[in-house]
């Protein structure tokens, strides 16, 4: 079940817990999403999350089950911090876990873009020239 | 009332979370919008522009979408999640 939180994530408990619920599954694949320390040519100290909440609940647990649905796989997992994160830190997590790995790839990489487009949330940067919101996709 | 929501980049422009509204008769979103920047002292291009997507009641919907005096409406600047 999706989650997001204010809280840090731990991918690798994350991740096992996943794979010892699903003992049909081939492969899992977790895609994890960080801080990066360059955006368009500026150091970021660090970014902010803000959501709509309810909303953005609603559209991450439709991911989950959309994935399930279209690629088949055995259990998908989205979590997306909230907050201040700062350079380097955990932004997202997504796990997929299927019965072969073409499934578990194509899942994960397909919730992590159709994230982008669908779920109300927003990212600041703070970089040292200032903070702004970002309005694009990368 | 109506609630009408406010997100990221419309945030700081209007300075604020939320405003609510009388929405007397069933009305578009577009025009529920207008009163709000009527009642708010703001420009309406704030919040009906082509940069801006709008949900009612949780769901994505366009400007032309009838709203109700119960409704929320949300104002949801280009996403950047993840």
């Amino acid at each position: 079940m999706a989650r997001l939180t204010n809280d840090d994530f731990d991918m690798g408990a994350e991740t096992n817990a996943v794979v010892h619920r699903n003992p049909k599954a081939g492969g899992t694949v977790a895609f994890l999403g960080t801080v990066k320390e360059f955006s368009k040519g500026e150091r970021i100290l660090k970014l902010e999350f803000t959501h709509y909440a309810g909303m953005a609940e609603a559209e991450l647990e439709k991911l989950e089950k959309e994935a399930l649905e279209k690629f088949g796989a055995l259990e998908c997992l989205i979590i997306h911090r909230l907050g201040e994160i700062p350079l380097n830190g955990n932004i997202v997590l997504v796990i997929a876990a299927a019965v072969s790995r073409g499934a578990a790839f194509d899942a994960c990489e397909w919730m992590i873009d159709e994230l982008k487009k669908r779920v109300p949330i927003w990212k600041k940067e703070f970089a040292e020239s200032g903070s702004h919101w970002v309005e694009e996709h990368p | 009332m109506a609630t009408i929501r406010f997100f990221a980049s419309v945030r700081d422009k209007t300075g604020r979370d939320s405003v609510t509204i009388e929405i007397k008769s069933p009305s578009s979103v577009g025009d529920a919008l207008k009163m709000a920047a009527a009642q708010m002292g703001v420009n309406e291009a704030t919040l009906i522009n082509r940069s801006l997507r709008y949900a009612v009641n949780m769901n994505i919907e366009g400007l032309d979408f009838t709203v109700n005096d119960s409704d929320e409406i949300a104002l949801l600047p280009p996403l950047s999640g993840g």
